[in-house]
């Protein structure tokens, strides 16, 4: 009951908060009629509305069946890719360095192995998976070029990011105890990683560093997004929101970057 | 058991023997409603090759799988079409409008042979609801990939975003008229409203292509 009611209202906030985004940028299209990053966001954004209603007609008719690989996939899909090229036209098409692309395969690579040893679904969350690991190399690449990160950062969020990993594949081979143990120290973690992460990008756009909190943005909905992959309801639910806010920081930093101009 | 093949080269052959007499637009517009019906005959293939190795029965593979197959198979003749031949907006959207109406048109050929059209109200439903689909679907994806052209972003990414539109579209329309009640009247409606919003978008793309060569008349 409880799950079911956590279930509509997130569903409720998400979709309204993309369509809210939606209308925002497409009212101030001709501010942003020149840049052809705000182009590919809005592509995105018409894209994650499709996808979310396709979702919420589901979950009314069917509640209590599972989407297998469906019409919305390449709805989800097409979102990742549009990102990714919105964050490319940004930044001019500096491509990441060798070492940022290939921590982030791997680990969109290892994201994607759990997601297959929990649903079984091979080629939906391969194809899932590529299409998020492209958009997370070139949002880490983004990150590491505008050196938005201390060394210090950087090592805390390799080591958080890579324990909750660990931890997940831990839960996957235990039982009882040390399963509960770790799914809660994991939740603890991601949850950490998302309140970093929001902060780092609060203060860069009241710096109005477009470059910095555009990269900041797009990492915490990466992010926001893997938390949602890797949780079970309720903290689905809150991972669905912060992801919502994160693509709200998204476009306040498409904005600052318009204001520069 | 129908014979699919048979019907297509039945209704396809007098189509054919048409386009020797014609040419233009009104060529285009009949060598696109041949593609659509050879268009929907693959994808009643792939769609029972999905239903035999998936397992998930008819009716889940016609609600889960049938939009992807079937929009991805009406977009590639597109895609060979501005890959190729680099139409204008007008021959894109005459294109779209014939692959879609000949899917649609075959589909339900095949559907009435099927299940016999004694029921007026099932082939309301075939006609007005599903055949008005599958056009409208098509005519998204083609106003996808004109806007994205428009734009200058015509790439694999939009593509795949145009594709999830009518995809999205289509599988809604499957979802909603999958089970009996309120959620099968919004589904059979929905085609039509769809339609409607769709033609005043392209009539305000219209008068704005208009305006804008106009304006750049000395």
């Amino acid at each position: 009951m409880y799950n079911e009611i956590m279930r509509w209202i997130s569903l409720s906030i998400w979709l309204a908060s993309w369509v809210t985004i939606t209308i925002v940028t497409a009212i101030r299209m001709k501010r942003f009629r020149d840049n052809t990053a705000a182009k590919y966001f809005l592509f995105a954004c018409i894209s994650c509305i499709l996808s979310n209603i396709y979702w919420f007609v589901h979950t009314i008719m069917r509640p209590d069946s599972r989407i297998p690989f469906a019409a919305n996939e390449i709805a989800e899909n097409a979102i990742f890719l549009l990102l990714a090229s919105c964050l490319i036209k940004l930044f001019n098409g500096k491509p990441p360095r060798t070492s940022v692309v290939i921590n982030a395969s791997v680990f969109a690579a290892a994201n994607t192995a759990l997601w297959i040893a929990w649903t079984g679904e091979y080629i939906k969350d391969i194809m899932c998976g590529a299409c998020f690991g492209y958009f997370l190399c070139i949002t880490a690449g983004a990150v590491d070029n505008t050196e938005l990160l201390s060394k210090r950062q950087k090592a805390f969020f390799f080591v958080s990011t890579w324990s909750v990993i660990a931890l997940q594949s831990i839960t996957l081979f235990t039982r009882s105890h040390l399963k509960d143990i770790a799914d809660t120290v994991c939740y603890f973690l991601m949850a950490a990683v998302i309140i970093v992460w929001f902060a780092v990008t609060r203060a860069e756009i009241r710096r109005q560093n477009a470059d910095k909190s555009t990269a900041a943005a797009m990492m915490l909905f990466a992010w926001c997004d893997i938390v949602m992959y890797l949780s079970a309801e309720p903290m689905y639910f809150g991972a669905m929101l912060c992801s919502a806010a994160g693509i709200v920081l998204v476009l306040m930093s498409l904005l600052i970057t318009e204001d520069e101009k | 058991m129908i014979y699919a093949e048979n019907i297509l080269i039945c209704i396809a052959a007098p189509l054919i023997i048409s386009l020797l007499f014609t040419n233009g637009n009104v060529r285009i517009f009949i060598g696109s409603i041949l593609t659509g019906m050879t268009a929907c005959l693959l994808c009643a293939y792939i769609n029972g090759f999905i239903d035999i190795t998936s397992g998930l029965g008819a009716e889940q593979t016609a609600v889960y799988y049938s939009p992807i197959v079937e929009e991805f198979v009406k977009l590639l003749p597109l895609l060979f079409l501005l890959a190729v031949f680099e139409p204008d907006s007008d021959t894109l959207f005459l294109s779209a409008l014939g692959i879609g109406s000949g899917f649609a048109t075959f589909e339900n050929c095949c559907y009435l042979l099927t299940s016999g059209s004694s029921s007026f109200s099932y082939v309301l439903i075939r006609g007005m609801a599903v055949g008005v689909m599958h056009i409208v679907s098509i005519m998204m994806l083609a106003l996808g990939l004109e806007i994205a052209k428009r734009l200058r972003l015509l790439s694999f990414q939009t593509v795949v975003c145009a594709l999830s539109f009518s995809i999205t579209f289509h599988a809604i329309y499957n979802l909603l008229v999958s089970e009996e009640g309120i959620t099968s009247y919004i589904g059979y409606i929905l085609p039509t409203v769809a339609a409607i919003i769709l033609n005043i978008l392209l009539s305000s793309m219209r008068q704005t292509n208009e305006r804008s060569s106009t304006d750049k008349l000395p």
